[in-house]
């Protein structure tokens, strides 16, 4: 080994043993708590093999949490990048108000999830909340948007990208600013419209940047609690539960506190996350490499 | 040389969203000193007080009140003790405290549900205090025999009762009258239960008769009126299933169907619109009583009406536990602690501020509990009190898995019979049957 080489390794050690002791250590741990039948208080365990997993399968809650995970992760992610792109389309427009609107929409994404929600489940009630009293003085009757199961997970959504597309945008529209001006001016003499520009310059720049977005939100959104259990509790009737929720509902909120059992769907979203993860890196390699 | 501040930016804003996520959780609370530890460091040195801590999920407007009566105990005590407090949300406390005691960060003694206590005795989380009465020389007979039945478990005290309390019928003196009923006869039965709901409701000003929210849990009180029941009290016995009960759940089904009470209603929200006048009846626990008395709703409160089988109310209660390995002067402390809460000026300021209930013979014999019209109606309704699952495991999912699903169901209109039938295989699958 040259002596440089030896250095490096010197340098990552640090790194590297707190990654190992508190991500690769736990993570372990949590795959033999899912092989036990442990529960809150610690006492008496056993090991009990693949019985959780075999749970898993005919638990009807899990796979419906599956689903509204999938189905909360397919709608909220395209939707917050679609619209930080948007936005950014009309901030490039408008360079006097670019930082001022930047940092407006970074707000939310500052303020804590349980705090947005707290919020927005006082506005949105239907009962005493402001949105349903503003519209009926105008005629309109909304339906109990949070109460309601078919509006719920819509509801839970809009909040959830209302509150993170600050992120994204920050992001992207520092990317935007790192786009050549040359190619800006060359594109100009071609004589193309801001809107041309947008899409032919600013956006091939930046995809690298949208690709990471892509992957951070798809991660944040498969393992979404905070909102939803503010705003629904994972109801009504189980319609907005995610996986997430659902762990904590099986972990720590309803006795007998599964311990056990809440760690094997740990173990189940962790892979569905790795899974989802590589198929799309795979994806987005393969797209850069074209 | 902009890309690399750029991709700096990028990986710095990227670790901090990782981080974000627990900050949180762990930020909300932060761990008591350990009682053994202070309980030792005062033996040592008779000038430092004892300070022993224990922790609750009185987050309401209660927990305030609770607060300021530690406060005054604190600065009043002529022992040198000085007890600590820490408030967190009831998961944060279910989850933290199994860990907190058994690695000796915990609280010298927790204030807790009654329903707690046989699963705390059974993990080992708590001491027996038999000696209690003893030590204190307090006499056990001038309290209420039911209440402190509550905190024992196999014939060992484990608890010193703090509350007690039951589900009452709320109602709103002016709606009342304004539907032109007697604002001092609130009904008895289930059926002028249902008549005055249906008389007070004025849905197109947004006023509701009765508020039945989907997330309330049970209707237990009333299965129990009617004859049926949800499950034995040794959770052996499922009684879900029965003609009587699906005769009482249809009779709350056609009542949101009369529109009685808004849709898909979520407890918190009938709270606040009974706070606003807006909602005539519903049914709760005691600690509403002194938000709504400083908004100076006029309301009263009336026992859970009658079925054709009596009336009943589920009782519950909170009790002070000793956590396990605590040494004995952090007892002695604690046990002083229990004493004066139970005082009679204690539990009287407690009940005259919160509305809970009296349950001890002397307070009730106190002019001033006697004059307050509230208190004494409180008091009257708790006679009905009975045990719903209190002492079983796996209560707290009876009602998450059974009883709050089938109601939902039911609630937003769905087949009674094919949702009990659902949930009583549910209820099944819970007990282990």
């Amino acid at each position: 080994m040259k002596r440089n080489q030896k250095l490096a390794y010197l340098f990552i050690a640090p790194s590297s043993l707190i990654l190992i002791i508190f991500v690769f250590v736990p993570l372990f741990e949590a795959f033999f708590i899912s092989l036990t039948n442990m529960d809150i208080y610690m006492n008496g365990y056993n090991f009990i093999g693949v019985d959780n997993y075999l749970r898993i399968l005919e638990d009807s809650r899990v796979w419906n949490a599956t689903r509204n995970t999938i189905v909360y992760t397919i709608i909220e992610v395209p939707l917050q990048i679609a619209l930080s792109l948007f936005i950014l389309l009309l901030m490039l427009g408008n360079n006097k108000f670019h930082k001022f609107l930047r940092t407006v929409f970074y707000i939310p994404y500052v303020c804590s999830m349980t705090a947005i929600s707290v919020m927005w489940s006082m506005i949105l009630n239907k009962n005493s909340g402001m949105v349903a009293f503003m519209l009926s003085k105008i005629g309109i009757e909304i339906p109990n948007l949070l109460g309601t199961p078919g509006y719920a997970m819509g509801t839970v959504i809009a909040v959830s990208v209302w509150k993170s597309f600050g992120y994204t945008l920050t992001l992207l529209s520092a990317a935007a600013l790192g786009v050549s001006q040359s190619l800006y001016e060359a594109a100009e003499i071609d004589g193309a419209s801001w809107i041309k520009k947008f899409i032919y310059v600013t956006i091939p720049g930046i995809r690298e940047t949208i690709a990471f977005c892509l992957v951070t939100t798809l991660i944040t959104a498969l393992q979404v609690f905070d909102q939803i259990y503010v705003l629904t509790q994972g109801g009504p009737l189980y319609s907005t539960e995610t996986l997430v929720g659902y762990i904590y509902d099986r972990g720590f909120k309803t006795a007998p506190f599964d311990v056990g059992y809440a760690t094997s769907v740990a173990v189940y979203l962790f892979f569905l996350i790795a899974i989802i993860t590589f198929v799309l890196r795979r994806y987005a390699t393969r797209r850069e490499e074209e | 040389m902009k890309r690399k501040i750029i991709s700096g930016l990028l990986a710095g804003l990227m670790a901090m969203s990782l981080f974000t996520g627990c900050g949180s959780a762990a930020n909300t609370t932060t761990a008591s000193e350990g009682g053994s530890d202070t309980g030792a460091k005062a033996e040592a040195s008779t000038s430092d007080p004892i300070t022993i801590s224990f922790w609750c999920n009185f987050t309401g407007s209660d927990g305030d009140v609770l607060r300021e009566i530690v406060d005054k105990y604190n600065s009043t005590n002529t022992d040198n003790i000085k007890v600590e407090i820490d408030i967190m949300d009831y998961g944060t406390l279910q989850s933290k405290l199994p860990t907190a005691i058994s690695t000796g960060t915990g609280p010298s003694f927790i204030l807790a549900g009654v329903e707690l206590i046989k699963q705390y005795k059974e993990n080992d989380m708590i001491e027996p205090i038999d000696d209690f009465w003893d030590v204190t020389g307090i006499d056990k007979s001038n309290y209420n025999a039911n209440v402190l039945e509550k905190s024992y478990f196999d014939g060992t005290q484990y608890g010193v009762p703090m509350q007690y309390n039951l589900q009452y019928l709320y109602y709103n003196k002016d709606l009342f009258a304004a539907a032109g009923l007697d604002p001092e006869a609130p009904p008895t039965t289930m059926e002028e239960l249902e008549k005055d709901a249906i008389a007070c409701t004025d849905e197109a000003n947004g006023i509701y008769g009765l508020g039945l929210p989907v997330n309330y849990g049970n209707y237990v009180e009333y299965l129990w009126a009617n004859g049926g029941d949800v499950v034995s009290v040794d959770g052996k016995e499922n009684f879900l299933n029965s003609d009587a009960n699906i005769k009482t759940l249809t009779w709350i089904q056609n009542m949101i169907n009369e529109g009685v009470s808004p849709k898909a209603l979520d407890a918190g929200e009938a709270d606040t619109m009974f706070q606003a006048g807006r909602l005539a009846m519903y049914t709760s626990g005691p600690w509403n009583i002194n938000g709504l008395n400083q908004l100076g709703v006029n309301y009263g409160i009336t026992a859970i009406p009658a079925g054709t089988d009596g009336a009943f109310s589920p009782e519950g209660g909170c009790s002070w536990m000793l956590t396990k390995g605590a040494d004995e002067a952090t007892k002695q402390a604690a046990y002083k602690f229990m004493a004066y809460w139970i005082s009679d000026d204690i539990l009287k300021e407690w009940s005259n501020r919160n509305g809970f209930p009296v349950w001890a013979n002397s307070v009730l014999k106190d002019s001033e509990i006697q004059a307050n019209e509230i208190l004494a109606d409180v008091s009257a309704a708790s006679t009905i009190g009975r045990d719903y699952h209190l002492t079983l495991d796996c209560g707290s999912q009876i009602d998450a898995d059974v009883m709050q699903p089938m109601m939902e169901k039911i609630l937003s209109g769905e087949d009674v019979k094919a949702s009990v039938t659902e949930a009583s295989a549910k209820l099944d699958e819970v007990l282990g049957l």
